[in-house]
């Protein structure tokens, strides 16, 4: 067992992870970060080809406003938000960004040397700054820089698997070493939680094999609340063909037009105003029910059309994506490509308040992993301004609450043998499902019952097949003590399947159709009995779903 | 199509010495040697092989197919093909490259911007003709391959880091808001080695141009 102490722990190295690392460092604590992978390599943010979107004193679009891009993310997220977390993200990003630019971020500049700007689903104005199609990359690397210099260390490749509490707060976080199977027990003050979504439960998924739920399922075990669960955003345009892209990024929704087949641009029935640069649940829900309805392609999604867009362009704003259009060969300027939803973003997650703060004293989070940001949607491009604002604030939190309540404990080692039975019993189990099939039966009851289009009985029976998964065993077939990537799976398919179960018991509550939540048997918005926010937390084996009034506190009291 | 896939193993935990073993997988037209190392890794879970994203971003996967540096979701399945971890690199196990030689050495290039006075106003005029191997340099996932193809870096790792390690100190030479004298950076990396031979921009696949790059800085520091 390897012990170690620091005050501030950062679970995660993300966006998120990062920035609270950054931020809590400036505040005298010591702070270490602890990465499920090898970091620059793992989470959502190396993925996010997008944009960073802000309103910021320097590249204001006329018109525009801070209070504007609220209305929008409220808008976006059909007004279940929660408001003040909204207000607060949206109002610290323009310092966030200026931040991340004294780091020496480089976004896009115009060729007088001012930034340029982009715009997409869901934004009333071009607001969000980019680099080529790999921001998110770039946000990583200035941030990994930064804490280069300021010599916080990173231990990659741990797991983290419990977090320790003691009369009800945080003392430290117990996990793994992936490479060799020792045992870590970090002896902290406060944690931030900074893990992500639980996306990669989805059968058709874009994201990276990370996604797992981890920091979800480490609240809930704790007895925190999950917020809003049940919203999972589908990404519209995923690939169908060929079978490793499956469920990745296929287009990007500026540059197309979607075709069904019978060549009509059909957005103009669902959101003529607005077309493809609708908000993604309506694109997503639109193209399944043009599949539904007959009208899809031979894979069983709709044709994205590039031909109106000049090449030029093309290459110039989506480089990579080009160079894989051809590498399948797909050719952008003839030929029209297949695409089909896929899940993209955990709107749901650990209940916070304005500080990133949780009910648990010592217990931070941040990112993708928290829940009010985006409520039933997110619009485009506010996940990379929700993980600065959102990392800056929980770091800040975290370190001021290290700092006034300075060490005086210490976690006894045998807090880590829990952890150690738990992989015990995996190698153990002499019967149960092998660990491949095990996730591939949770991702196809995800996928199948609580994806793009729901309905109470499905639901329902995801429900029950979920419960009797989390109750069966799995079974390693590769023995290996050290480096064992099955073993780390069967320990993320605990976590990804207690976060399944959340989204589908909050899916199968809320009885309408709201944001990214789509009931054919409810296929309206009832804000007389929905307009609340749906809260799961787990007590032992049982979970307890409540619901809570929404508090419309900046924007929305007068139109609904 | 049913074809085989000749691959490398090797569990320092268990092997006396490397070995090659011939796995049987299903191919198709169109799939590339990503679809192949799922398909065998299922069949066989103790295979040690790491990806992440399936799309280029995470630089996880960058292996020797036949003999060539590729990153397994860029480059197509070939029937009977050679898989390898990358040339010239420590191996945790089977497929999977000991990073911890690069994350140790990355530590000492001072990987963040340096200036002596602070930016006036933010955001800054920055005018994008001066960034343009800013921008190239950004595009490194650090999957090594480059490195891996490097002939004089095979051949003499202590007089030359590889192409890899000088991009990442390039991003920041071409940082027009960078202060910092890393000429003696390039130096301890020696950038002097470099022959020009262009087998690290034939296996960039993100396009970088390692090769131009290195030589650019090469004319700079002149």
């Amino acid at each position: 067992m390897k012990r170690l102490t620091c005050d501030v722990l950062i679970i995660g190295s993300g966006g998120a992870g990062l920035m609270s690392a950054y931020q809590a460092a400036k505040n005298n604590v010591s702070v270490a970060i602890v990465n499920k992978g090898y970091s620059q390599h793992t989470g959502a943010t190396i993925m996010a080809p997008g944009a960073v979107a802000a309103v910021g004193e320097g590249w204001q679009s006329e018109g525009d406003s801070k209070d504007c891009h609220v209305r929008d993310t409220i808008i976006g997220g059909a007004y279940i938000n929660n408001q003040e977390i909204v207000h607060k993200v949206v109002y610290e990003a323009e310092d966030a960004i200026k931040e991340l630019e004294k780091l020496g971020i480089y976004f896009e500049r115009a060729d007088d040397g001012t930034l340029l700007l982009r715009t997409d689903g869901g934004h009333s104005y071009k607001r969000s700054l980019y680099l080529e199609d790999h921001i998110g990359r770039e946000m990583v690397r200035t941030l990994m820089g930064a804490i280069t210099k300021q010599n916080i260390p990173i231990y990659d490749n741990v797991m983290i698997t419990r977090v320790i509490l003691k009369d009800g707060i945080v003392y430290g976080a117990a996990g793994i070493n992936i490479l060799t199977q020792e045992l870590m027990l970090f002896e902290c003050t406060s944690i931030v939680v900074a893990t992500g979504g639980v996306g990669f439960a989805y059968e058709n998924s874009d994201l990276s094999l990370d996604l797992t739920g981890d920091g979800l399922v480490l609240a809930l075990d704790c007895g925190l609340n999950l917020v809003d669960m049940e919203f999972v955003q589908f990404y519209p345009l995923g690939y169908l063909w060929p079978p490793s892209l499956k469920g990745l990024f296929g287009a990007y929704i500026n540059h197309l037009h979607l075709l069904n087949s019978e060549g009509k641009r059909f957005m103009a029935d669902y959101n003529a105003e607005r077309m493809e640069l609708t908000t993604r649940d309506i694109l997503s829900s639109a193209m399944m029910r043009e599949v539904r309805e007959g009208r899809g392609s031979p894979k069983g999604g709709v044709f994205a059309d590039f031909r109106h867009t000049d090449p030029e362009v093309m290459e110039k704003d989506m480089p990579g994506m080009c160079e894989t259009y051809r590498r399948i060969g797909f050719d952008y300027r003839k030929d029209t490509l297949e695409i089909a939803p896929t899940a993209h973003f955990t709107m749901g997650g650990i209940e916070i308040d304005a500080d990133w703060s949780t009910k648990i004293p010592g217990f931070f989070a941040a990112g993708e992993v928290c829940s009010g940001m985006h409520g039933a949607n997110r619009v485009s491009q506010n996940a990379l301004t929700d993980i600065l604002v959102s990392g800056k604030i929980a770091g800040e939190s975290a370190s001021k609450y290290a700092a006034n309540k300075k060490a005086g404990y210490r976690v006894s080692p045998d807090e880590v043998l829990f952890e150690q039975k738990r992989i015990e019993a995996i190698y153990d189990s002499k019967e149960g499902i092998p660990v491949n099939e095990y996730r591939e039966q949770l991702k196809k009851i995800l996928w199948e019952k609580v994806g793009v289009l729901r309905d109470g009985e499905g639901l329902d029976q995801a429900v029950e097949e979920l419960k009797k998964l989390a109750d069966t065993p799995q079974k390693l077939q590769c023995r290996d003590r050290g480096y064992n990537m099955e073993l780390i799976c069967a320990l993320e398919n605990q976590n990804m399947i207690k976060a399944a179960i959340t989204i589908s018991l909050a899916a199968d509550t809320r009885c309408e159709t709201r944001g990214a939540h789509i009931r054919t048997d409810y296929p309206s918005t009832d804000n007389a009995n929905y307009l609340k926010n749906i809260f799961v937390r787990k007590i032992d084996h049982e979970y307890l779903v409540e619901l809570r009034d929404v508090e419309l506190k900046y924007y929305g009291a007068d139109e609904l | 199509m049913k074809t085989t896939a000749k691959i490398f193993r090797f569990d320092p935990n268990k092997d006396a010495a490397p070995y090659f073993q011939d796995f049987e997988f299903e191919y198709e037209e169109g799939e590339n040697v990503l679809d192949a190392l799922i398909q065998i890794q299922k069949t066989d879970t103790s295979l040690g092989f790491l990806y992440g994203c399936r799309d280029r971003h995470c630089g996880l996967c960058g292996v020797m197919l036949n003999g060539k540096a590729v990153l397994a979701c860029k480059a197509s399945a070939v029937p009977g093909m050679k898989i390898e971890p990358l040339k010239g690199m420590r191996v945790v196990k089977d497929l999977i490259i000991d990073r911890s030689e690069f994350s140790t050495q990355k530590a000492s290039l001072r990987l963040f911007l340096e200036r002596k006075k602070e930016a006036e106003q933010i955001p800054e005029k920055l005018l994008p003709a001066e960034y343009q191997d800013f921008k190239l340099a950004s595009r490194c996932v650090e999957c090594y391959c480059c490195t891996a193809s490097c002939p004089v870096w095979l051949k003499q790792k202590h007089v030359f880091a590889g192409p890899a390690s000088i991009i990442l100190e390039a991003r920041h030479v071409f940082d027009g808001r960078d202060d910092a004298s890393r000429d003696f950076i390039l130096r301890d990396l020696g950038i002097d080695a470099c022959i020009s031979c262009g087998a690290c921009t034939r296996a960039c696949a993100h396009k970088i141009d390692p090769c131009a790059l290195i030589k650019k800085l090469k004319d700079l520091s002149k």
